[in-house]
């Protein structure tokens, strides 16, 4: 029937797992002695300058702040309580790194990659005060490099961001033919405004050819002009056409949805949609919540790269979006974010340079 | 000598528990011939988490923690799919016997691939705890200048044996039909504890990150690293303090799983009587 079932004596491929895996736990068993003599003697290059002691007590840390530089440090928690503890580092509510199962009087060492930013640690019982934990961007460490793994997240987001307003631009269209249908002009207009901010938002992850020529290039211009124009021979001329303008919107969402947009192209549709900010009105309002919606979701990376940038070019898209007078605000920003696209493009070695 | 000591034990009980709980149910279903492959699992478990723990030691003489939690959370919802199976197999089997007793239950009931999966998740509990445990006891090792420490934590170590041992004994001696009820219960609290303790470590792994209210802290009244606390904890994934989503995911499994196990777990009532 099975392997093992054999009545009486273990069958041979159990005889054989036993063999097999008596030898592991003697192997193991050994392993482990020889880490554990060899561990308890000081070993040379393990103990360094860098490493940052602390004492932890049932409800304190010893520092109760501390201050290191950006890169990997390595610490060394003592537990001076009577109590079995552990040690977090806590970004917000993220545990950053842990240790747990400190006995009274013996110390672990965790040794951790940390960013420049204030951090929280754990004293003792969770529910103590917490110290504090600041790690200072530095020179002498190398900028941190990005590689394509960090931006997994803000892609993948973007994509859902993209089909979101592809969505809303068919939902716009679809409302779009009904009104048409019904010759409700002031409708139509209404649903072509809304169809033309759908565009404007996903515009970034378009590519120069496309907008050129092409049916996204004559769905674009076909609802610029619907949204902004209110004559009855410009809308007569565009209500007959919506079902050609679904048909394009389709297209463009089948090419969005298979498209992965990186953030150097990202950036590179916002820089464009920055330099083509012009008067507010309501289509620029969509286009500027275009460039916020890829400023937000490439912030963290760039903060981690270049604070002060990552600061500055959300100072100057909030000008750029509450002021009524803004060439110089939308030039500005898209200095910022062609600087941000510098930053993170991948070089030939796949990281950031 | 007493906090190593109930650190070792609560990590063994975790695992001594899961393969005592699969020992008695493959004994009472009529597989004993399933055991030694059941043993051999959880030895090759210990040997391996020995050699690959030794081996981190040496190299980076850290615990990857983040990994480690990952590979605890996956372990812990993979044995509680099992074992919620498991009591509902049980639940069957214990309607099919109608109060006689017999130890072959149903050789229908009992496929290799449940006998293969079980093994396997004996081994994956013993490593879960394993890997863990084998960094705790080189550091109390490392840092010990007395025996005391060390001997706390291989008299806890044989503690979590013991109890693994006396759940599969006490198994072996319960009527069929209660073992079947009462042991349902008290895997399916088991398992409630699993998710619990599954969701907490994928928040320490930084995978899960809402819901981090704070439910309840009684740390006061039961430190989990205290003797009760310890086995609490080692059998049922108690936490002095918890977060809202760990209450949440706890209820959201126990409640539903409990209230259809003893509505459809009762014994049949005698049809002869009622319906002639």
């Amino acid at each position: 029937m099975t392997a093992a079932a054999s009545s009486g004596k273990p069958s041979p491929a159990l005889r054989l797992a036993m063999a097999g895996t008596a030898l592991i736990l003697c192997g193991g068993v050994a392993a482990f002695f020889y880490a554990a003599q060899r561990g308890a003697k000081p070993r040379p290059g393990q103990s360094s300058a860098q490493d940052v002691a602390i004492a932890i007590t049932e409800r304190t840390c010893e520092p109760a702040q501390i201050t290191v530089p950006a890169g990997k440090t390595s610490f060394i928690v003592t537990n001076r309580s009577q109590r079995a503890l552990e040690w977090e580092i806590l970004d917000g509510v993220i545990v950053v790194e842990e240790r747990e199962n400190i006995v009274p009087g013996q110390s672990r060492r965790l040794t951790a990659q940390l960013h420049p930013g204030e951090y929280a640690m754990t004293c003792g019982l969770l529910s103590a005060p917490r110290g504090r934990l600041i790690v200072k961007a530095s020179n002498d460490a190398a900028a941190p490099k990005l590689a394509l793994m960090d931006f997994i997240g803000p892609v993948a987001e973007y994509r859902v961001y993209l089909i979101g307003q592809s969505d809303a631009l068919a939902a716009a269209l679809e409302q779009l033919r009904g009104a048409a249908e019904a010759r409700d002009i002031d409708a139509v207009a209404q649903r072509a405004a809304e169809a033309s901010a759908a565009f404007a938002r996903l515009q970034p992850a378009l590519t120069d050819d496309e907008l050129k020529a092409g049916p996204i290039a004559d769905l674009k211009l076909a609802l610029a002009n619907a949204a902004g124009s209110r004559s009855e021979a410009d809308l007569a001329t565009f209500v007959k056409s919506p079902a050609s303008l679904q048909d394009k919107a389709k297209a463009l969402a089948d090419a969005l949805a298979a498209r992965t947009v990186l953030p150097d192209a990202m950036l590179g549709g916002a820089v464009r949609a920055a330099a083509g900010l012009v008067k507010p009105s309501e289509a620029s309002a969509s286009q500027v919540a275009g460039i916020r919606k890829i400023v937000e979701l490439l912030q963290p990376l760039v903060t981690r790269l270049d604070a002060p940038l990552a600061a500055k070019t959300a100072a100057d898209l909030g000008t750029v979006e509450r002021g009524p007078d803004s060439a110089g605000a939308s030039a500005a920003l898209a200095g910022d974010l062609t600087a941000m696209r510098a930053k993170l493009t991948l070089d030939a070695s796949g990281k950031t340079p | 000598m007493l906090v190593p000591f109930l650190i070792m034990l609560r990590e063994g009980i975790e695992a001594a528990l899961i393969v005592g709980i699969i020992a008695s149910y493959l004994a009472r279903t009529g597989r004993s011939e399933w055991l030694p492959a059941l043993w051999v699992g959880a030895v090759l478990a210990c040997g391996a988490s020995l050699a690959v723990g030794a081996g981190l030691d040496i190299v980076s003489g850290e615990l990857p923690q983040r990994a480690q939690e990952l590979f605890e959370a996956c372990v812990g919802l993979i044995a509680v799919a099992l074992l919620t199976s498991m009591v509902f197999w049980m639940r069957k089997a214990a309607r099919s016997i109608k109060g006689e007793l017999h130890a072959g239950i149903d050789a229908a009931l009992s496929g290799e691939r449940q006998g293969l999966a079980l093994v396997g998740l004996a081994f994956l509990a013993v490593a879960r705890e394993g890997l863990e445990s084998v960094f705790f006891l080189l550091a109390v090792l490392q840092q010990s200048s007395g025996w005391e420490a060390p001997a706390g934590a291989a008299l806890g170590l044989a503690g979590a044996v013991v109890v693994g041992f006396a759940i599969h004994a006490m198994g072996m001696k319960l009527n069929l039909r209660v073992f079947f009820r009462w042991t349902g219960i008290f895997i399916l609290f088991v398992a409630a504890g699993l998710v619990a303790n599954a969701v907490r470590a994928l928040h320490e792994a930084g995978l899960w990150n809402g819901l981090q209210q704070i439910a309840y802290d009684i740390g006061a009244l039961l430190p989990v690293d205290g003797p009760l606390g310890s086995v609490l904890s080692g059998f049922f994934g108690y936490q002095e303090r918890a977060t809202l989503g760990e209450v949440l995911a706890y209820l959201a499994f126990l409640v539903p799983t409990l209230a259809f196990f003893l509505a459809t777990g009762r014994p049949e009532p005698k049809l002869s009587g009622a319906r002639p």
